[in-house]
């Protein structure tokens, strides 16, 4: 009776093909591919792992850790493969299988680094970078791996305090650092010790020789740039989070910005009732490429709200508890959502009206800063 | 019509729900009943929707006593406007410790900030009032019903109202009775300003009141019906949202120095102080036989010990209200603020969220 049932297809033609001796590797290539939701998950260390959601099968599941995540990477070389970056000051990161929900492996930093929750791939996909803080010396670090074996073949300097998202630029060569700015050491947990000196820059890296080729700060000292999305034309979406106890002034400060290649940064300040809303506080951006338009939420104010790149103009902005999860769907169609309630909304990514009949909602999961969208 | 339907369909599931289950907002798992929901119904009845009817009943009041005063211009006519502002602005600091709903349903331009501009960042916008008045007496833009409507939040509201109604428009901002009713002699565009911006300021009391009890922004339900059976358009959990709104509030009083910014014209700060933190005590403990508060659902859970701590706290405040001690003040009112963070969610089986607490 369920025999039109994709899933139930994929599973009768898997099982098929294996009893006729067809290696999971093989299958692995050959299969359609789905569609993936992953972030890090859990409210507690018995909880913590890498939840993924399988959108046409509609359930979720998963990969326990033992540690808080936060970003997550989809191996270009390993089909089925994730890796999810512990939080700072974490210094795990965890290979994961999709289709069999087990960690396979994990790596650790090197003794006096910790990592700061994101990596990225190069374009080739056989060198993995980690963004990382030596804290001995209280300089960042971009740590360079053999995506293959996790083995380090060795470091760049952040060229700043706090790498935090880094991502890959179109070009291949260059790498996009987040440099936060803020200091932390494991001894005094997340408590950040340079809250005065403290300098936050968008670092370009040239990946040849990790030599920094430019630098670009925000107006205000105080915010830190965390997290970044690049379009497939090089703009750069940034999303802040600001220190306002380290600040000497109560001004409303932008939090997010766009850069368009070879230009200035350009902050988004309006509106300035909502800008306000997000009480000083971005946690996640991401850039659909097909609407030119860049999300940003916001979980101290319970909301998602879009900016055009072209035209740094504010679109449209969504309400959701505790949102933070923000990803593009494979199709880009959608922006999709997520909160710690565990529940996934999808927006239309011209309209950014929210299609109801897409919601999901899993009252175990608690998805964490994070989303990533990918196809296994 | 079949949305209507499906939508109703949903709340009523909701509210059966919620009065059998006791379920807990934190889902972590089973816990015992401790008659959260009810405690909230009633909290919604009994402190939110009072707060919402007397704030609506004081700008009617106003407005009328705007007419009254500009149909006879009299000190004992500007005396009695004055307490009406003053009435005003203490139902106004009761009703801003819940701050969500109709009060604030759009991120771009939420009602409350055209009531009190203040409110959303603490900046003091008295002298861009102070020039918008003098500029309106001097011109002759046509002060009607359309024009405030078209007025930038700073412009409007209790604030615009105080200079109105407690100083002279002239330079030097006389606080003088008769100084203020002369002005109004001489000036007949005051009148006009004065009425308009006490119009408007009932039109966003009616908004409130509309969306609380008739109507929330055309879904066809009041907002009250909507919040008990968990239908909030952000997906909040009620009990959530009310806890942040408090928070958010004496976060607000504490870090804007609100007795020495608010009210300043009119010298009821303190009073209006006292309004919010006594509204708050007495939604903490309501004492009702149908349904427990918020304090004996803590104490249920074995926490009558964070049940004290809250209560010294406010204790406190209300101490450093008596002494009209602003320094004393804010330490207490962050004390209170840090247990509507911590020990009364904690004591209600309340999870805020945990990128909203504990980001990066």
């Amino acid at each position: 009776m369920d025999s039109g049932h994709p899933d139930l297809q994929r599973r009768r033609l898997l099982a098929s093909l294996l009893a006729a001796g067809v290696s999971p590797q093989v299958l692995a290539t050959a299969m359609p591919e789905e569609e993936y939701i992953l972030s890090a998950q859990g409210s507690h260390e018995q909880a913590y792992g890498l939840g993924q959601v399988r959108r046409h099968h509609g359930d979720a599941q998963s990969a326990s850790t033992g540690f808080r995540g936060h970003g997550a990477s989809v191996h270009p070389l390993k089909p089925g493969i994730a890796l999810m970056y512990s939080r700072r000051p974490g210094d795990r990161c965890v290979e994961v299988d999709l289709r069999t929900n087990t960690v396979k492996q994990a790596f650790v930093c090197p003794e006096g680094h910790h990592l700061f929750g994101h990596g990225c791939f190069s374009q080739d996909g056989t060198i993995l970078f980690t963004s990382e803080a030596d804290f001995r010396s209280g300089k960042g670090k971009i740590g360079i791996r053999d995506s293959r074996t996790y083995q380090r073949i060795g470091e760049y300097d952040s060229h700043g305090v706090g790498p935090h998202e880094i991502k890959l630029m179109p070009d291949g060569k260059t790498l996009l650092v987040a440099n936060g700015g803020l200091l932390t050491h494991p001894k005094t947990g997340r408590k950040t010790l340079n809250l005065d000196s403290m300098e936050s820059r968008l670092s370009y890296i040239d990946l040849s020789k990790g030599q920094q080729l430019e630098a670009f700060k925000v107006p205000e000292d105080k915010a830190s740039i965390r997290h970044i999305d690049v379009a497939s034309d090089g703009t750069v979406a940034i999303a802040t989070q600001v220190q306002r106890a380290a600040m000497r002034h109560n001004e409303l400060v932008p939090l997010g910005a766009v850069q368009k290649p070879g230009q200035a940064l350009e902050m988004l300040a309006e509106p300035a009732v909502l800008i306000h809303h997000m009480q000083d506080y971005m946690g996640s951006v991401a850039i659909n490429n097909r609407t030119r338009i860049a999300g940003f939420t916001s979980p101290r104010g319970n909301v998602a709200a879009f900016w055009h790149l072209d035209e740094a103009r504010f679109v449209q902005y969504h309400q959701l508890h505790d949102v933070c999860g923000l990803g593009v769907s494979n199709d880009e169609q959608h922006f999709v959502i997520s909160n710690s309630s565990g529940q996934l909304r999808f927006l239309d990514a011209n309209t950014l009206q929210e299609d109801k009949t897409k919601r999901l909602h899993f009252p175990h999961m608690r998805w964490d800063n994070h989303l990533l969208v990918t196809r296994v | 019509m079949h949305k209507h339907t499906l939508l109703a369909t949903l709340i009523a599931a909701s509210v059966c729900a919620c009065g059998g289950g006791g379920s807990s907002s934190s889902g972590g798992g089973e816990e015992p009943d401790t008659g959260l929901e009810d405690a909230l119904r009633l909290i919604i009845d009994d402190a939110v929707l009072n707060a919402v009817e007397r704030f609506s009943t004081q700008t009617a009041t106003l407005n009328s006593r705007s007419e009254t005063f500009c149909d006879a211009l009299s000190t004992d006519n500007l005396d009695a406007l004055q307490t009406s502002w003053k009435a005003t602005q203490m139902e106004w600091f009761a009703l801003a410790n819940y701050n969500f709903g109709p009060l604030n349903d759009d991120l771009v331009f939420p009602k409350y900030t055209f009531i009190d501009s203040l409110r959303l960042r603490g900046t003091n916008y008295l002298e861009s009032v102070r020039t918008r008045i003098a500029d309106n007496i001097a011109n002759d833009v046509t002060l009607d019903a359309a024009y405030f409507n078209t007025q930038t939040f700073q412009h409007v509201g209790l604030l615009a109202l105080e200079s109105a109604i407690f100083e002279t428009a002239a330079a030097e901002h006389g606080q003088d009775l008769g100084d203020i009713v002369a002005e109004y002699n001489e000036s007949p565009r005051k009148c006009e300003i004065l009425t308009g911006l006490a119009e408007h300021l009932q039109a966003q009391s009616d908004y409130v009141q509309n969306g609380w009890t008739q109507d929330h922004k055309g879904t066809g339900f009041p907002y009250r019906t909507l919040f008990l059976a968990g239908e909030l358009d952000d997906g909040t959990e009620p009990v959530v949202q009310l806890i942040v709104a408090v928070q958010q509030h004496l976060d607000y009083l504490q870090k804007r120095s609100v007795v020495t910014q608010s009210a300043q014209l009119a010298g009821n700060a303190w009073e209006s102080m006292s309004s919010a933190i006594d509204n708050i005590d007495a939604m903490l403990q309501i004492d009702n036989p149908d349904a427990p508060s918020f304090f004996d659902v803590m104490t249920s859970r074995g926490l009558d010990t964070s049940v004290q701590t809250v209560q010294q706290n406010i204790a406190a405040i209300r101490q450093a209200i008596s002494d009209r001690d602003a320094a004393m003040l804010e330490i207490e009112l962050g004390k209170l603020d840090g247990n509507f963070k911590r020990e009364i969610p904690d004591g209600l089986g309340v999870v805020l969220g945990i990128n909203f607490s504990d980001g990066d």
